[in-house]
């Protein structure tokens, strides 16, 4: 999951917002554990036992990583609520108070 | 561009990628932008503090 | 506020409707409209301006959706970054690739990792046909030689026909160091 440009936190989800931030956080140390874990394998530095608690602890992660997603509201993969989940709140740069949902006569 | 591509491709590059302005990521709290970050700058620092174990 | 798609070199023909602001030796290409709201079309639309530019040279694809009060001011304050940048891409596309996620969750903590390291293997051999890879968790972005995207997209299909490859994009995942 890649994140929106702005997080515009508000009452009713504030949670929403920071939490794909620390998904996503999570996910990229996960990543760099799991690289390093298959180093380790390839230079033969690990026991087959130590493999599979390796790699059952980074599937209960992945698994409980999934359930966080899904508390969070951010495993939708609806074509409209990826793009809003994405781009969240008015774009970078738009001046506040103006409606970037307008169209644009010029498209 | 070819017939593979999907949704993820397309926000993965125009959103979540390209020369940003303001810093990556900007922290808003009802509206009132507070933070910016670069999240680069985030990533980079977690790869070089994730020194690698040494393997024998 | 005017909106920004692009930085390219200076001496970039506007495309139509469009126009071009230079300063400190760099160009950006410029619409004179708001952002619009994010809709699948609209990254299109941005999409096609940036990939229009990538065919008549080095182009360093703007974030979807980047306004700016003074865009000469972008290019002065930045100049060092984004020359660099575009030197870094000058020749070259943005290929992805992408795996089909297995349909079957792995049976055993070492299944698990046997897959993850399959990935990295393939990650590591594309790697070395590009001049700069980044790794995703779920996709991977390189940077190849014009020349050398066939070469690339043979070598995708050889590694493993489950990967899917898409491009050329706009060098949007290398647009930093």
């Amino acid at each position: 999951m890649t994140l929106p440009a702005r997080i515009n936190t508000d009452p009713e989800h504030v949670e929403r917002g920071l939490a794909g931030l620390v998904v996503m956080l999570i996910d990229l140390v996960r990543e760099l554990m799991e690289r390093q874990a298959v180093r380790r394998i390839e230079g033969g530095s690990l026991s087959a036992e130590e493999i599979e608690r390796l790699g059952t602890t980074f599937m209960k992660l992945e698994r409980r990583m999934e359930e966080l997603r899904r508390e969070f509201g951010l495993d939708d993969d609806d074509e409209e609520d990826l793009l809003h989940a994405f781009a969240a709140g008015p774009l970078p740069g738009t001046p506040a108070g103006t409606d970037p949902r307008r169209p644009l006569s010029e498209w | 561009m070819n017939d593979d591509v999907a949704l993820v491709d397309l926000l993965d590059r125009l959103l979540g990628g390209g020369v940003v302005i303001h810093g990556d990521i900007t922290l808003a709290v009802a509206d009132i932008d507070l933070v910016h970050i670069s999240l680069r700058a985030v990533l980079a620092s977690v790869e070089a503090l994730t020194c690698p174990t040494s393997t024998p | 506020m005017p909106y920004v798609y692009a930085v390219t070199e200076p001496g970039t023909p506007a495309p139509p409707g469009l126009r071009v602001v230079e300063a400190a030796g760099l160009a950006a290409v410029v619409g004179d409209h708001d952002a619009p709201a994010p809709s699948v079309d609209a990254l299109w639309r941005h999409e096609r301006v940036v990939e229009g530019l990538m065919e008549r040279g080095p182009v360093l694809p703007m974030r979807f959706g980047s306004t700016t009060h003074d865009v000469g001011a972008l290019l002065e304050e930045r100049h060092a970054e984004l020359t660099t940048a575009l030197e870094r891409v000058r020749g070259a596309v943005e290929l992805g690739v992408r795996a089909t996620p297995d349909p079957e969750p792995a049976a055993s903590g070492t299944e698990y990792l046997m897959r993850r390291a399959r990935t990295e293997r393939a990650h590591a051999a594309l790697a070395e046909f590009a001049r700069a890879s980044v790794a995703r968790p779920h996709a991977g972005a390189y940077l190849v030689d014009r020349d050398a995207v066939d070469a690339f997209r043979a070598r995708v299909r050889e590694l493993d026909e489950r990967l899917t490859c898409t491009g050329p994009w706009p060098p949007y995942s290398f647009v930093a160091a």
